[in-house]
């Protein structure tokens, strides 16, 4: 960078904050900014540079995400005063049903509450017929602008410096930034931007996903698929995680795992276990909306520069999970350095670092829970034995519930990778799923919860 | 209960915590309206009414105390519950997720506060009787706002008000209205007393004794 001072960075009243993106890391750095400022007595100003959209239906308003607010983040947002309505919220859920190719469980959220927001990013698909319900990306916009920051319905295609402050450099406009936060998430060429203001390392590790939305009105909605959201753990190579998570009219279906392309679409939608879910003859609508978004696998290596950090997707995610999480962990710890200790690298490196730091750390665990998965779907007796000990805890409670705890925590993305990963570690954990393992393998565990069981999983 | 509800749906009446049970959780309205209420010997006082983004039973999981009363749905009300654990985990990660707490506690001393004083200054010092009788002290700067919080707060008939007519002067700068100012704030007054009386209740001047209940 030229020019800037490395030392004492800091915002002063007046100070401009310009953030590129304006997804929810962009719009709850806004948010945790301005509501920073307040509290301390800072007059800054906050512009957001968003081109989309996302009251409109299709690509233009949309994200490209699976649209679940995990239960750890639904309860911390409603501790910020973040609130969920139902005009964003198409869906409650309160229960996850495991599939697998002999049977499926549910497991319910403590107190039978509605703990788990299932969203559309944007106005919805590109098929939508009406926009019942406001997008996520929408809703954390129009807070970000409630709390004073300008929306600027522009792409930014340049940046440069400008005396030791970042610029952003419109077609027709130059601004002169104390601060510019990156948000613009893996799909777009935001990281070539970030890396002309000083941003140096590697750049997030990619895969790409599969997500589809399937229109089957409310009522079938509802009665197929409840308020629940449905996880597959099928022996398709490739595949880690597939989820049908239902909303208002449609089912988002999301494919997670390695170079997912559509011979491995085409065999989760033709698995028995995903057909046992649709009406006989079912298929699937030639033309609906579906994307193969990239997703971050892999954090960025450094995601600062003076008077720069990246927050969200385009820094670091949670592998496979809680992307919407990650970014509002990251968008906090970066607006909380900014405002109370400084916008130089260093600032960044001790107060925001850590946080970031923590997030791709975690996601080793991440990988190695997604690994041990794999091995338990490759081994049928500890698969039904997996499902025998959920089942069995259906009427327990607290921690007594262990397996359906991991579960629940892995599919969901409501606690991090690394305390799953311990809490499998626990003797009596390991000594129950080995004595539900052993009565599988004799066959005893089976008796009960097979498809044809379907109150087991009791749906609705 | 709308289907993009989240949280628990209560039905009016319906007890959501009770004083004196561990509290092992703390709650965040989504939706509706609750009332807190302190029991006292046998009767039951109403020390508060909660709207949606408010927080209630921290205190019981702050103190590790049980609670300290009863919170009941004021008509139909969607409750989001956070364990303790998670709640104290997330804090510990985070210390500003307990600022809108610390916020709302802050709010809550200062108008015990306020209500000391008033206390103090004679201005209806509660014996025995009175702490029983539940009075519901209204603080409103207009005869409007007065109006709108008694027709949504009204309860039993045995409720009495407990009207500080000095409320709105005292809030401005310390200096003596003018002649436009007196004359407005005789005439929300006016309107504030014609409010009281058109629903029986009973209106305590500032500085007269007050009443025993039956």
């Amino acid at each position: 960078m030229s020019g800037a001072q490395p030392l004492g960075l800091i915002l002063r009243d007046g100070s401009r904050v310009g953030i590129v993106g304006g997804g929810p890391a962009g719009s709850l750095t806004a948010y945790f900014l301005l509501t920073f400022a307040q509290r301390v007595g800072l007059d800054l100003g906050v512009d957001i540079y968003e081109p989309r959209d996302f009251t409109t239906a299709g690509p233009g308003g949309c994200n490209m995400c699976g649209g679940i607010v995990s239960e750890s983040l639904v309860q911390a947002m409603a501790m910020e005063g973040i609130d969920l309505p139902p005009t964003v919220v198409q869906r409650g859920l309160d229960s996850y049903v495991l599939h697998t190719d002999r049977r499926r469980v549910r497991v319910d959220t403590p107190l039978g509450e509605k703990r788990i927001a299932a969203v559309h990013r944007g106005g919805g698909p590109r098929d939508v017929l009406a926009v019942k319900w406001g997008g996520l990306d929408g809703h954390l916009l129009n807070l970000a602008q409630d709390r004073g920051a300008k929306v600027a319905a522009a792409r930014v295609a340049e940046v440069g410096w400008d005396g030791g402050r970042p610029q952003i450099r419109l077609k027709t406009t130059v601004r002169t930034y104390d601060l510019v936060v990156g948000a613009s998430g893996v799909n777009s060429a935001g990281w070539q931007l970030f890396e002309q203001l000083g941003v140096r390392g590697t750049r997030p590790r990619t895969t790409k996903a599969y997500i589809t939305e399937l229109h089957l009105g409310d009522d079938a909605v509802s009665g197929l698929f409840g308020t629940s959201m449905h996880m597959f753990l099928l022996d398709i190579p490739r595949l880690d995680c597939a989820a049908i998570i239902p909303k208002g009219d449609y089912l988002t279906v999301c494919l997670l795992g390695q170079d997912i392309d559509r011979e491995l679409v085409t065999a989760f939608f033709e698995s028995p276990v995903v057909r046992r879910c649709f009406p006989a003859g079912w298929q699937v609508e030639e033309g609906a909306c579906h994307c193969s978004p990239k997703i971050n696998v892999g954090a960025a290596s450094r995601p600062f520069a003076d008077r720069v950090v990246l927050v969200g997707d385009c820094g670091v995610t949670r592998l496979y999970k809680d992307g919407i999480g990650a970014a509002y962990r990251t968008a906090k710890a970066a607006a909380g350095t900014a405002i109370f200790r400084g916008v130089a690298a260093g600032d960044f490196r001790h107060h925001y670092w850590p946080t970031y730091r923590a997030i791709a750390r975690d996601n080793a665990f991440g990988r190695l829970i997604f690994a041990l998965v794999h091995g338990v779907k490759a081994f049928p007796p500890l698969l039904r034995g997996t499902l025998a000990m959920a089942a069995d805890e259906h009427l327990a409670s607290g921690p007594a519930r262990r397996m359906s705890i991991v579960l629940w925590d892995t599919f969901t993305g409501s606690a991090p990778y690394r305390e799953i990963f311990f809490r499998t570690l626990d003797p009596r954990f390991v000594g129950r799923l080995l004595w539900h393992s052993a009565r599988a393998w004799n066959g005893a565990a089976d008796t009960t919860g097979r498809y044809e069981g379907a109150k087991e999983a009791g749906h609705g | 209960m709308d289907k993009g509800a989240l949280g628990r749906e209560y039905a009016s009446g319906d007890v959501i915590c009770h004083q004196g049970e561990a509290g092992d959780r703390m709650y965040v309205i989504q939706a509706g309206e609750v009332e807190v209420l302190r029991e006292v010997g046998k009767a039951e006082v109403l020390v508060g009414r909660l709207a949606a983004g408010d927080v209630f039973g921290e205190m019981a999981i702050i103190e590790r105390q049980p609670r300290s009363a009863t919170v009941r749905a004021r008509g139909p009300a969607r409750v989001l519950t956070l364990d303790k654990r998670a709640f104290l985990t997330r804090v510990h990660e985070d210390p500003s997720l307990a600022y809108r707490i610390l916020e709302s506690m802050s709010q809550r001393i200062r108008r015990l506060d306020e209500e000391v004083a008033r206390l103090q200054l004679g201005e209806g010092t509660p014996g025995p009787d009175t702490e029983e009788a539940g009075y519901l002290l209204v603080v409103a700067r207009k005869p409007a706002d007065l109006c709108d919080r008694l027709a949504r707060t009204l309860g039993t008939p045995e409720v009495r008000v407990l009207l500080d007519r000095r409320n709105g002067e005292r809030r401005r700068s310390g200096q003596a209205p003018g002649a436009p100012e007196r004359r407005q704030g005789e005439r929300r007054r006016r309107v504030a007393d014609e409010v009281l009386r058109s629903h029986g209740l009973v209106l305590i001047p500032r500085g007269a004794s007050v009443p025993r209940s039956k």
